[in-house]
């Protein structure tokens, strides 16, 4: 039996780049609107220009998922090498690809065993998911058992940031009226985490320095960390970003945590000024056998 | 005062009796408001304690004029529940309880004797240490504990109750005079208790009242009848009507028949002067009567005609509700009644708003000078469709009114986090999740309002020397966390001093709202001056609307 092939979408950040195509990942790109224009993620716009292209038109930008024939065509042409396909996507609170990639799957009906998996996160979070995907597959892993482990690991991917405006997440109709609280009158810093695939504000902060402290407080309450990876909104570290590793050298001596500049399509939903963390939670000794 | 007991009354008192004695202790306290509210400890327009004393014994005696009952218990449990539900201020407060603790000693009574007298003083005393946390010695609670015990001793003596009333007068008027050496601050302030003081006028004019002697004085300031009138219910069914205001001038008025004649026509009736000028104020329901009354006797100027009506209607539209950009929908909570709701109180439009957009569901206006009532925090309690409420009274004054309101509304869960100021209360909303844990939001919030100093800038009201600061009344000064803590003639010095103080090298971020009496390109150059000098600093310039505080600061 031919080995399971992997689809992601461009939401999906690897920190090595490499990585996608030394095991075979195919990725969808997502599309952004900016005004009325279409961009689609890692191929018309990536990090370096998407601030460009926004500081350009003024406007907010809003996330689109790639359309169900995009899915179709790319499902239809790994279908000649492989009858099992993995398609693991970006939360399907955040946008609406995993619909698409679920209906694409009808065209192939019969020919092609297609899992699609909410992975109920973005970023950082999808892509250790995609990896760990990855291996398996690449170690004969059939799709069901694919499938199951990686629904295992959902749960313990956990990404929380701090954003400037809610303005972004509003702008792509993520924000519920009970959840919108926020002063436009103050200069409020909310904290967003990710919960059962969706994007909540749950407190707000008002200085740099309380945010860092958040964030901070967030990750000591693990009692293993897997994986720590700090996403800041620039390549190089940010004044927050750089206090945060300040404070996490503190906490973790002798640990070095990766930090990348987020996504466009991440970008789209938490605006250009966050800062936030993805974390991969290991399991307790006493849990491991 | 028709009824006037006669001595031989003095071992027994009915229901409609101790209606007219409340009366009497209103109107007293009436004549001597203003007194208590310059006893005011700091210099600052703050919550009037005369003034809210006044207003909650005004809603007890509404209570009480609305029953016809004639068995003491009854009255005295109307007039509970009115200064309860009409309790301002911390003193209000108090005072309500002391009405709460003497309605339970004559509960189901008929009439009131010297026991019964001392019992009730006795519970009202008790009622009202239970109901403060950490009491203080030196206030309020200690003249009333000492009325209560001057009123026990006077009943090993005599059964007649004028002669018990008397002796707890005096006491009280003792105990008041001791106050400052109690507490250090009076002290300093050079003032007694206004809490204890507003007590003592209320009983003393109990005490006048069955001497015979008047309760009212003539010499009524005028502007302070009609601002109290603002703030009170009509007690008419025309409503309030108009207040009139002018001087006649004519040859040989005689003051006293202009008096009697203007007083038949309506109410709150001031009439002072001389035979050549005779100042009239007068509230009426047609402003016609009383002018063309004085065209009668003379010339007439200086007219001021208000249609109070009108005034009472703008003031309950700011106290309930939002204001008109607080209500923005978009900004509104969708609440469900599992959620937290939260309740502010707030004081001034741009505050209202950002308590609105932090996600205050309700909010009730007042503050530093304006205390909102038990009731008015408790209807804005039972507007929320939550079952669980976290109320926020931002104002130190109004802590001890919103518990009361929290025991009161049966219906719900509600925590009282007990934030000082506005800035608390802003830092306090900041965890405020509607979907969160009670009691683990309730915590947060209650670690948050720490997070920020307050600072805040008025004008002097009267001269004191308090913490080393000397204050001439009128001059500018900055109070850090409710302790006066700069003074002096010009604004920006004195917000800079305040500044220095509480900027240590590790506060970040400074919000400025300027008040209502600040105009917003003063405010925009003096954030933009500040921003030069704190460079380490971010600053936020942003309305606050309050009235008499023309910065408020919040430091972080």
């Amino acid at each position: 039996m031919a080995r399971v092939r992997i689809v992601t979408d461009s939401s999906a950040h690897f920190l090595d780049p490499a990585f996608v195509e030394q095991h075979h990942i195919e990725v969808v790109p997502l599309k952004i609107q900016i005004g009325n224009k279409v961009y689609r993620e890692g191929i018309d716009v990536d990090s370096a220009t998407f601030a460009q292209l926004l500081d350009a038109t003024g406007a907010l930008a809003t996330l689109a998922p790639p359309s169900m024939d995009d899915f179709a065509a790319l499902y239809s042409r790994l279908n000649r090498e492989t009858d099992q396909i993995l398609s693991l996507h970006i939360s399907r609170q955040m946008s609406d690809t995993w619909d698409m990639a679920r209906a694409a799957t009808k065209t192939l009906l019969g020919r092609c065993e297609i899992g699609v998996v909410d992975s109920m996160t973005t970023s950082v979070g999808l892509a250790m998911l995609v990896e760990a995907a990855a291996h398996l597959a690449e170690q004969g892993a059939s799709l069901d058992e694919v499938v199951r482990e990686v629904r295992a690991l959902v749960p313990r991917v956990y990404a929380v940031f701090f954003v400037d405006s809610l303005d972004y997440l509003r702008q792509n109709g993520l924000l519920s009226e009970a959840q919108s609280i926020l002063g436009t009158m103050l200069n409020i810093k909310p904290f967003l985490t990710i919960e059962e695939g969706e994007l909540i504000p749950m407190e707000k902060v008002r200085t740099q320095v309380q945010a860092v402290d958040k964030l901070v407080e967030f990750v000591t309450e693990f009692s293993d960390v897997e994986h720590l990876v700090i996403l800041q909104s620039t390549p190089y570290p940010t004044d927050d970003s750089r206090l945060l590793l300040e404070r996490l050298a503190i906490e973790f001596p002798g640990e070095v945590f990766p930090s990348v500049a987020y996504r466009p399509s991440l970008a789209t939903l938490i605006g250009l000024n966050g800062l936030g963390l993805v974390v991969f939670e290991g399991l307790d000794d006493e849990d491991e056998d | 005062m028709a009824e006037q007991p006669s001595p031989s009354d003095h071992r027994s008192c009915t229901g409609s009796t101790l209606r007219q004695l409340a009366q009497a202790g209103r109107d007293w306290l009436d004549q001597h408001h203003t007194l208590v509210n310059q006893l005011n400890v700091f210099p600052v327009p703050d919550g009037d304690t005369g003034t809210n004393m006044l207003m909650t014994m005004r809603n007890a005696i509404q209570e009480a004029v609305s029953n016809e009952s004639d068995d003491i218990g009854q009255v005295a449990s109307d007039l509970a529940h009115g200064a309860m539900m009409g309790s301002r201020g911390n003193s209000g407060t108090i005072l309500s309880q002391l009405w709460q603790g003497f309605a339970h000693a004559l509960k189901d009574q008929s009439t009131l004797d010297a026991a019964l007298l001392v019992k009730g003083l006795r519970e009202a005393a008790d009622t009202a240490y239970r109901g403060v946390i950490k009491p203080v010695e030196g206030t309020i609670l200690t003249v009333a504990r000492e009325m209560a015990e001057e009123a026990e001793a006077a009943h090993h003596d005599t059964h007649d109750m004028v002669e018990i009333l008397e002796r707890v007068v005096q006491r009280g008027k003792d105990t008041l005079a001791r106050t400052p050496q109690m507490l250090p601050i009076l002290q300093k302030a050079g003032v007694v208790d206004s809490g204890g003081s507003g007590l003592v006028y209320i009983v003393e004019g109990m005490l006048r009242y069955v001497r015979g002697e008047s309760v009212l004085s003539e010499e009524q300031p005028v502007a302070v009848v009609s601002d109290l009138a603002a703030a009170l219910a009509p007690e008419d069914e025309l409503g309030y009507g108009y207040d009139v205001q002018f001087i006649i001038k004519g040859d040989s008025l005689n003051v006293n028949l202009v008096r009697s004649a203007i007083d038949a026509m309506g109410w709150s009736t001031v009439v002072v002067g001389d035979e050549r000028a005779v100042k009239v104020h007068v509230h009426v329901h047609d402003p016609g009567i009383p002018l063309s009354y004085g065209v009668s006797l003379g010339t007439i100027s200086d007219i001021v005609v208000e249609n109070m009506q009108e005034q009472y209607q703008d003031y309950l539209r700011a106290r309930t509700g939002h204001p008109a950009e607080a209500s923005d929908p978009s900004h509104r909570l969708d609440l469900e009644a599992d959620d937290i709701g939260v309740v502010a109180v707030a004081s001034g439009d741009g505050l209202a708003r950002v308590f609105s957009q932090l996600g205050a569901a309700e909010l009730v206006m007042g503050g530093q000078t304006n205390n909102p009532s038990t009731q008015e925090i408790l209807e804005a309690i039972q507007r929320l469709p939550t079952r669980r409420v976290i109320l926020l009274p931002n104002n130190k004054n109004i802590i001890l009114a919103a518990e009361q309101a929290a025991r009161l509304a049966t219906d719900r869960e509600v925590i009282v986090v007990p934030t000082r100021s506005m800035p608390q209360g802003i830092s306090a909303l900041l965890p405020y999740d509607p979907k969160g844990d009670f009691e683990d939001i309730a915590q947060a919030m209650l670690q948050t309002k720490d997070d920020v100093v307050t600072g805040e800038i008025t004008t002097a009201t009267r001269s004191v020397e308090l913490n080393g600061v000397k204050v001439a009344e009128g001059q500018i000064i900055g109070l850090i966390d409710g302790t006066l803590a700069a003074a002096g003639d010009n604004l920006d010095a004195v917000l800079r001093q305040v500044l220095d103080q509480i900027c240590t090298a590790d506060c970040e971020l400074i919000t400025l709202y300027y008040g209502n009496g600040i105009h917003q390109d003063d405010a925009q150059k003096l954030a933009d001056d500040l921003r030069q000098n704190y460079t380490e600093q971010e600053f936020e310039l942003v309305f606050g609307g309050q009235p008499h505080y023309h910065y408020i600061l919040s430091v972080e």
